[in-house]
């Protein structure tokens, strides 16, 4: 070999081997590799921060595996035969994996944050969810005591409203209980007014009745009065008032004759006695009663049959003669009883026989 | 002596060249592990869904899914590397998704439970005041 040729293989090799040195550095590319080294490392100390060591370890360790391996690549991709290799292989490649790498410690980081995170959360989560419970079984309890409070103030309300009600009712009947007590007074007082206007009333019918009875009692004695004048304006006659009647007694001698035949005198006694009857006891019954006087045995057997052919004559006079009614007069033979004066004497005998018409007053 | 030293530089320049080519240009096919690290990140994205990571993480979901879809482009270039990292990266994200999408509802129920109580507290008082 030549020196000529042997200079000039030389430079070949020399700048060869310098390209080889400085390529690397001359073709690294402008992506910024630190930048997400930077982000790598930040993420992991914000996931120690968030206490990932603690809550995440895994996690955290996986970031500081994927950083430790980013980071041994970097120191290759910086050494000169590294660089020679990369020159050779490709750059954008090698800033690939390393940024590839060190993404991986970025996401592994922020995934190892946000679970450490977590878990306190969901710790107080729990704790919260307890203190939820609490509150809801307090309040719980507090709302049945007040529904409770609720009822029992509705119920003594209601007990309240009744109990006022009771008292109306009370007070309406005890006003009522006066009212009636009053009405009652003044029914009795009514009643009373009443039963004394009653009394009075039936006084005054009594006064009434006792006046009418007087009256008529007055009337009656008037009647008698006036029936015994009448009565006692007969000749011959002797008015004798008894009790609802009067008896007119005519002796024998004034109307008979000795053959006890109506005698002239007589017969105007009868007239007398006749217009009597009409004015006085029209429609009454009218007995006419005979007697005679007890003079021996004999006389005394044919007394009665005697006393009442007397009574008979007179009879039968006043019926033809003044036009009383038969059915009206009655008569009656008594014979010697029931004397009015001593049969002993003359003026006795003639005493006793006699001829009574009892007249009834009432009529 | 020098052509000896100058030969020596040769062999290793051939050799440092024949190892920086031989490693990128040697393709390696997508294994079967690699194809289950792609399901199970689909299984962590479906479970991100499922704790309603669209609502609280939705740039998560979003990485999720396009790490995903560069996973299936990787798979039809062969780049398992690409595959590989991309499936890993999208189930980091869908679990990023899922553990920030639990941490928002648990911190809603806290929210909500605490209102709870404080109504709960309000109506104790109410009643007790109007008792």
């Amino acid at each position: 070999m030549t020196n000529r040729k042997r200079l000039v293989f030389s430079f070949v090799f020399i700048g060869i081997f310098v390209m080889s040195i400085l390529f690397p550095f001359l073709a690294r590319g402008a992506e910024d590799i630190t930048t997400v080294f930077i982000e790598a490392k930040n993420a992991i100390d914000q996931a120690r921060m968030a206490g990932a060591e603690k809550n995440a370890p895994d996690d955290l360790a996986q970031a500081r595996s994927w950083l430790a391996q980013a980071e041994k690549k970097l120191g290759d991709y910086k050494s000169i035969l590294s660089r020679t290799k990369y020159m050779l292989k490709s750059d954008g490649e090698a800033v690939r994996e390393i940024n590839y790498l060190a993404s991986m410690a970025k996401v592994k980081a922020q995934t190892a944050e946000a679970k450490a995170k977590k878990i306190p959360i969901t710790e107080e989560l729990k704790d919260a969810r307890k203190d939820l419970a609490d509150y809801q079984k307090s309040l719980a309890v507090l709302s049945k005591k007040i529904a409770e409070s609720e009822r029992l103030k509705a119920e003594q309300t209601k007990i309240d409203a009744e109990r006022k009600a009771l008292d109306q009712d009370k007070r309406k009947f005890a006003e009522l209980d006066v009212q009636k007590r009053k009405d009652m007074e003044e029914s009795t007082k009514k009643a009373a007014a009443i039963e004394n206007l009653k009394r009075k009333e039936l006084a005054q019918a009594q006064i009434t009745a006792e006046r009418l009875e007087l009256r008529k009692k007055i009337a009656v004695m008037e009647k008698e009065k006036a029936v015994q004048t009448d009565a006692a304006k007969i000749p011959h006659a002797t008015v004798k008032p008894k009790d609802k009647e009067i008896v007119i007694t005519l002796l024998t001698a004034n109307i008979l004759t000795s053959k006890n035949v109506i005698s002239s005198d007589g017969k105007d006694v009868l007239d007398k006695m006749g217009a009597f009857l009409k004015k006085h006891a029209a429609g009454a019954k009218v007995v006419i009663r005979g007697y005679t006087d007890s003079t021996g045995k004999a006389a005394m057997k044919k007394a009665k049959p005697l006393s009442e052919k007397i009574a008979h004559q007179v009879k039968q006079y006043l019926v033809e003669s003044q036009g009383i009614p038969t059915a009206q007069l009655s008569i009656e033979g008594l014979g010697a009883a029931q004397p009015v004066a001593s049969n002993a004497t003359a003026t006795g005998r003639s005493m006793n026989r006699r001829v009574e018409i009892i007249v009834p007053l009432t009529q | 002596m020098t052509s000896k030293k100058s030969l020596f530089l040769m062999i290793l320049f051939v050799i440092l060249v024949s190892l920086c080519i031989s490693g990128p240009l040697r393709g390696q096919d997508i294994s079967p592990a690699m194809e289950q690290e792609l399901f199970d990140a689909k299984a962590a994205l479906t479970a991100a869904q499922n704790a309603q990571g669209e609502r609280y993480s939705a740039g998560s979901v979003k990485k999720a899914h396009e790490l995903l879809r560069n996973a299936e482009s990787a798979r039809s270039l062969k780049d398992s590397t690409r595959f590989d990292q991309s499936s890993r990266l999208a189930r980091a994200y869908a679990e990023l998704a899922r553990a920030f999408a639990e941490l928002k509802i648990e911190e809603e129920k806290l929210a909500g439970t605490i209102n709870e109580i404080k109504k709960a507290k309000a109506e104790t008082k109410r009643i007790t005041k109007g008792q």
